[in-house]
């Protein structure tokens, strides 16, 4: 979103097909989910190469409401397909540690969620490394703050718009399969995640890795909090109603550089 | 010049002749109910053009003062027993109030994070109707009974719907009209087009806007009750939900933006198919009708950015001028 | 008169508006020249309400304007045009300068006759039905021109309306700027093109770096040996002596 100035509204179906993906693997191959990842990251790659050669690559230049119903489109499609070809049933796998907790001391904390926490931050940690010192990583960021900037110091802005969409849809990849276990698939359940994703990457700061992090850390902690003093559901609202407010009053997002705004 | 202004009126009455003639013929259920879904979408994805077509503002939380005007004329007449004609205008008051208020607040936000504000937006207001159970009976939704009648609004006849729903449908034609012509809708496109520009010129684009967003969402809620009416029953997902705020938007894209006629084309063109083959599909193939709006959206959207019927309009225009040359 | 007193800007850690003073008289031409980077364009956005200066004042007419909105900026008879075009371009070129007269007109109808009067001035009439984008880039600046003119101004400020123009175009912008001037107009403008500049202007204000060098006529401006100094460096001006 920070790089390529466009909001995929669809990659909270990239989310869904990767949980099916990994939910596929299981069911008719018996697949551990934390080995599936290894299939699932390729393909959800390919996908997002796919997606934006095809898709988002014929909208880069046009007014902007054209990627965004492109993109709304596209998640309808998925959706739909999804209810389609697999039901609205609410799926899920049953393996042994879903349920396995570590014990420190007093605290219990389910092994599942730990590894989610734990490849998170590595993986925001590779990212960032990868943005930092590696050609194609500074690439994506001289993209990002001028285009044409980019183009003429020789960047191929095709294939940076095409990585980096490809490298977020592969992230997907990774995010699926860890939630598997824990979670459970059907068609409409990446809504619920890409508006919180936005939310964070809003909050976080457009662009900045750190910055999505530590928001939906915020987030998590904003979620369970308000979740002990309201309605379950409301704690939405309230993420939801900070979201406005960021983008209104801090637009650089809560821990973003300054002077970069929305 | 007046050859040019009786040619246009002949091809829009011609055009609604071609609209209503279809509602005057047809007694069937069915057709009547497809007719007044057509219909009630032409109005909500004109009134949604009014802000996304002319002053370019992409909203995707229209939901929100659609279900702010079910919600509002169902539960006073519910509670209170008022008719809905006073329930439509006092939900419809409301909402244009939270249209002016939301607008004021989330115009200073550009392109797409103008849309996931107003997105952020409609789910707040479904979130609420969720929860507040106390007022809105949460997800079992709100039964409405009333005795058929006109003070009622409620009657035995599809037929008298699809009436109502022309009407809605033509008052949004209206005011699309008159922002044709008026001071508002230029200053509306001039925002649209450039905002440096406009206000270089003098052109308020700000208030311009939130006047626009405020009869928008008025208009959105009077379409509210009438499909609460029609329905007789509401729920948060039946008229706050997501779908509803990117329908609006698909329709009016699909057909043209930024013009009296577009959404209205385009509501004649999606809804009638989709809403046959979802009958004739039934449940096996539940979803198939939406996946077809996808891929006509993202074709249009492609192929024909402009939309359909200004893309029709000017190849008649194109061909008629081809014809009158060769005399 | 447009008097601007003493404005500084900066942006972050760089100084754009030195302690900038000009006056520009509404009976007068006034040029305002400078190398890139000078501040021209940002002082035109503080005159025009775009930008907020971070000290200092304007007035136009003896009313103070600072941080007045842009809109209320061309209310009180200042309209510019942009350095960058920035016409309506999916609109025609009649309604693009009507909706510049509505700001003084009442209804769409008087617009429209005040918008293809001035269209018929500026020599534009012929293309009043065609769409801003299919125009070539001098119609577009000239129909900037005209946009702003139906505002009614009794100053337009022009930014570059000459720049990327062939020398046909640049004389006839030349001529349209003198018409216009002759209608009581006051005229502020940046230009690079140094022929055009010297020969439209009563008077030229030079800005270098945020601050202005010097001002006076054609003749005393392009002598000056600080303003040859500033646009060609300090080596061609020794040789130039």
């Amino acid at each position: 979103m920070g790089v390529m100035d466009i909001t995929n509204f669809a990659h909270g179906e990239y989310l869904m097909l990767s949980l099916y993906a990994s939910f596929w693997l299981f069911e008719f191959f018996h697949i551990d989910p934390y080995l599936s990842v290894l299939l699932v990251i390729p393909l959800m790659f390919l996908l997002g190469l796919l997606t934006e050669k095809f898709l988002i690559r014929p909208t880069i230049g046009k007014p902007m409401f054209i990627h965004i119903f492109v993109t709304l489109g596209l998640s309808v499609i998925l959706q739909n397909l999804a209810l389609l070809l697999w039901s609205g049933n609410f799926r899920t796998i049953q393996v042994p540690f879903a349920t396995h907790t570590i014990n420190f001391g007093d605290i219990s904390i389910s092994t599942p969620r730990l590894i989610i926490f734990m490849v998170t931050l590595t993986v925001a940690y590779l990212i960032h490394l990868f943005l930092n010192y590696t050609w194609m990583g500074k690439a994506i960021r001289a993209t990002s703050q001028n285009r044409n900037s980019a183009q003429l110091m020789g960047i191929n802005i095709n294939r940076v718009f095409m990585v980096t969409f490809a490298l977020g849809t592969a992230c997907l990849g990774i995010a699926g399969p860890l939630l598997m276990p824990i979670y459970y698939v059907y068609p409409t359940i990446g809504f619920q995640f890409v508006l919180v994703a936005f939310v964070a990457v809003v909050m976080g700061g457009l662009g900045s890795v750190k910055g999505a992090v530590l928001a939906s850390m915020l987030i998590g902690i904003i979620e369970t909090l308000s979740g002990y003093f309201l309605d379950p559901a409301m704690k939405q609202a309230i993420y939801f109603l900070l979201f406005i407010l960021v983008l209104i009053f801090k637009p650089s997002g809560i821990f973003g550089e300054e002077g970069k705004v929305v | 010049m007046l050859e040019k202004i009786i040619n246009n009126k002949v091809k829009i009455i011609a055009f609604l002749i071609f609209v209503i003639a279809p509602s005057l013929l047809s007694k069937d259920d069915f057709y009547a109910g497809i007719l007044f879904q057509t219909l009630l979408w032409a109005g909500m994805s004109g009134t949604w053009n009014l802000l996304g077509g002319y002053a370019g503002q992409f909203s995707l939380g229209h939901a929100a003062f659609f279900g702010i005007g079910a919600y509002t004329s169902s539960l006073l007449a519910s509670g209170l027993h008022l008719t809905p004609w006073l329930g439509m205008l006092a939900g419809a008051s409301l909402s244009a109030m939270v249209g002016v208020i939301l607008g004021a607040i989330c115009f200073r936000l550009r392109g797409h994070f103008f849309s996931l504000a107003t997105l952020a937006f409609g789910q707040i207001v479904y979130i609420i109707a969720l929860s507040w159970r106390s007022v809105t009976n949460g997800s079992e939704g709100v039964l409405i009974m009333s005795s058929p009648g006109w003070s009622e609004m409620a009657f035995n006849s599809k037929m008298a719907y699809v009436y109502l729903a022309l009407i809605y449908m033509l008052i949004v034609v209206g005011v699309s009209f008159y922002l044709d012509r008026s001071r508002l809708g230029y200053f509306l496109v001039a925002y649209r087009e450039n905002d440096e520009a406009a206000r270089a010129i003098g052109v308020n684009t700000f208030l311009a806007r939130v006047i626009v967003s405020g009869i928008s969402a008025f208009l959105m809620a009077a379409g509210g009750t009438l499909y609460a009416q029609y329905m007789y029953y509401i729920d948060p997902d039946s008229v706050l939900s997501i779908a509803l705020s990117v329908q609006a938007p698909l329709i009016a894209i699909v057909g043209g933006l930024g013009g009296a006629l577009g959404p209205v084309f385009g509501s004649f063109l999606i809804l009638p198919m989709t809403q046959m083959l979802r009958a004739w599909l039934g449940t096996s193939f539940s979803g198939l009708h939406l996946i077809i709006y996808g891929v006509i959206l993202i074709v249009v959207l492609l192929l024909i950015p402009e939309g359909i019927f200004p893309k029709l309009t000017e190849y008649l225009k194109k061909r008629t001028e081809k014809e009158n040359s060769k005399c | 008169m447009l008097s601007v007193r003493g404005i500084h800007k900066a942006y972050g850690g760089l100084q754009v508006l030195t302690n900038v003073n000009i006056e520009a008289p509404t009976d007068r031409i006034t040029g305002l020249i400078g190398p890139n980077g000078a501040g021209k364009t940002t002082l035109f956005n503080v005159i025009t309400g775009f930008v907020k200066p971070d000290s200092g004042s304007f007035s136009f007419n003896g009313r103070d304007l600072t941080g007045v909105a842009p809109e209320k900026v061309c209310v009180y008879g200042i309209a510019r045009t942009f350095q960058l075009v920035k016409t309506f371009n999916n609109l025609t070129v009649e309604k693009n300068v009507a909706i510049g007269a509505l700001s003084r007109e009442k209804t769409i109808a008087q617009a429209h006759s005040k918008a293809r009067e001035i269209l018929n001035f500026l020599g534009m009439n012929h293309k009043r039905a065609a769409l801003a984008r299919n125009l070539t880039l001098s119609d577009r600046k000239r129909l900037e021109v005209a946009r702003a003119l139906a505002t009614n101004p009794k100053m337009l400020l022009l930014d570059e309306v000459m720049c990327g123009l062939n020398p046909t175009e640049i004389n006839g912008m030349m001529e349209v700027i003198r018409a216009i001037h002759r209608t009581g107009v006051g005229i502020l403008l940046i230009e690079h093109i140094m022929s055009a500049v010297m020969s439209l202007s009563d008077h030229i204000i030079v800005l270098n770096n945020g601050q202005k060098l010097t001002e006076g006529n054609a003749e005393k401006v392009s002598h000056d040996p600080a303003v040859i100094v500033a646009y060609l460096g300090e080596e061609y001006a020794r040789a130039y002596n």
